[in-house]
């Protein structure tokens, strides 16, 4: 998905504030932006059309309101960058500490922790030696 | 009248000798592409012993291997038989016979086409893949918090630590991960970031898989794998050299790995499919307290095997210009 400035901005501020129309959103960016209320009018259009606000009329305008708050749109922002390039039971492009697709049962676990135990028993005898 | 038709489709000079060479060098890669493929499937190859650094060399020159081998090969038949050749005795071995005619009402402009075609489906596939997650990770990081050191933090729920970006790549970590990690488990991950970071390895995983995206699906997905393992351990070991504790790096590993399964992941005991790729943890941690000495990359091995695949590829190209050509007129 694609925000642009103004998207992005309009979109922080209905994470501070639980629901606004058009011209308060646009006495809120006319002092620190500028910009016509139209533009305002257009951009809350294109968010709702995303899907990242929700909106319902109140007599001859549109209230809006965030559809997800901000934690839940960088949780599915984290899923979207992590899966854009994994194909089948592939590793994504991105680097993470570890894999998401990294299955392991109980037993390919413990015997890791087993592993690594007799490493520290290997070195603290190398140590005292 | 039908002569006049046939130069209509014929390019003569310059552009016809550029067409020859990309038309060897197609041929020259497809042959290295089958014979590679075919060789992995057959004998897979074994990696295991191999340092992770020599892994990465290893797994490089396997995928450019096609290009410049190709590449090499075809300036070399084309140019045997012109006046610049420095081994003009090298004529009868390996020559083109129309260096500077190319028709594209040939068997020459169908496969420049279809190669053309193919080569072209792929880049832009792999690069609308990078430009839709270049504007997921620019979002992304407008809603990081970066600290003093540069480490972005993210409010999440998800417990995840990850580097993204090509030009610039960027570590993030949210914070559902950073709240339940002490400080010096912290410290291994932004080490462990920043290895991947300061080596740019999203841009080179990038990179390799499109060049890797060039041979058959199954081959390609192996060396995705093996590129992804021995990049992890590449950081891992970067780790290693500030933090010297291999035991706590490989806990540290094995901890993230619980939490980034969470209560709901199934992890039980009837998985029976052990695939390499799917086993990133254990083949990290076994690495990094193994204290097995790996070996380097094979120099000789490796440059003996180009120039073997190079002489190959230089003389089958007459060969199978004569092969093609006596096909199709009979």
């Amino acid at each position: 998905m694609n925000l642009g400035e103004l998207e992005k901005l309009v979109l922080k501020y209905f994470w501070q504030t639980e629901e606004a129309d058009a011209k308060q959103v646009h006495a809120y960016f006319e002092q620190s932006r500028g910009g016509s209320l139209n533009t305002i009018q257009s951009t809350l259009d294109r968010l709702y059309k995303k899907g990242l606000l929700k909106r319902e009329k109140e007599s001859h305008a549109y209230r809006y309101r965030a559809a997800k708050q901000r934690k839940a749109f960088i949780g599915q922002l984290i899923q979207d960058v992590t899966q854009d390039f994994v194909f089948g039971d592939e590793d994504s492009l991105f680097a993470a500490f570890v894999s998401l697709s990294t299955e392991m049962n109980e037993a390919q676990i413990d015997k890791l922790e087993k592993l690594i135990q007799d490493y520290r028993c290997k070195i603290s005898t190398k140590e005292k030696e | 009248m039908q002569d006049f038709d046939e130069r209509k489709r014929m390019i003569l000079g310059g552009a016809a000798i550029l067409l020859n060479l990309l038309s060897i060098m197609v041929f020259s890669m497809l042959l290295i592409v089958v014979a590679g493929s075919f060789f992995l499937k057959v004998k897979p190859i074994s990696l295991a012993q191999y340092s992770a650094p020599s892994r990465r060399r290893i797994l490089w020159l396997f995928v450019l291997s096609p290009w410049f081998v190709g590449l090499f090969a075809a300036t070399l038949v084309l140019f045997s038989g012109s006046q610049y050749t420095p081994i003009p005795e090298a004529y009868d071995f390996f020559h083109w016979h129309h260096p500077d005619e190319f028709i594209f009402n040939s068997w020459h402009g169908l496969s420049m086409a279809l190669a053309i075609i193919c080569a072209g489906f792929l880049v832009v596939r792999e690069v609308k893949r990078l430009i839709l997650h270049s504007h997921h990770v620019s979002l992304l990081h407008e809603l990081a918090e970066p600290d003093q050191k540069n480490f972005c933090y993210l409010d999440a729920d998800e417990p995840m630590a990850f580097t993204a970006g090509y030009i610039k790549p960027r570590c993030y970590m949210t914070s559902a991960l950073r709240n339940q990690l002490t400080a010096e488990e912290c410290a291994i991950i932004e080490l462990h970031e920043y290895g991947h970071a300061q080596r740019l390895d999203p841009l080179k995983k990038w990179l390799f898989q499109l060049l890797a995206s060039f041979f058959p699906s199954g081959v390609s997905r192996q060396m995705n794998q093996m590129m992804v393992l021995a990049m992890e351990q590449c950081a891992d070991s970067a780790v290693s050299r500030v933090i010297p504790d291999k035991s706590l790096i490989a806990m540290t590993l094995l901890k993230v790995r619980r939490l980034v399964a969470g209560p709901d992941e199934k992890i039980s005991a009837d998985r029976t499919i052990c695939h390499y790729g799917l086993d990133n943890i254990s083949e990290r941690i076994s690495y990094l307290l193994s204290e097995r000495k790996q070996k380097v990359f094979p120099y000789f091995t490796a440059f003996s095997t180009i120039l073997l695949v190079l002489v190959v590829c230089t003389l089958s190209a007459d060969i199978f210009h004569h092969t093609i050509e006596y096909t199709l007129s009979h």
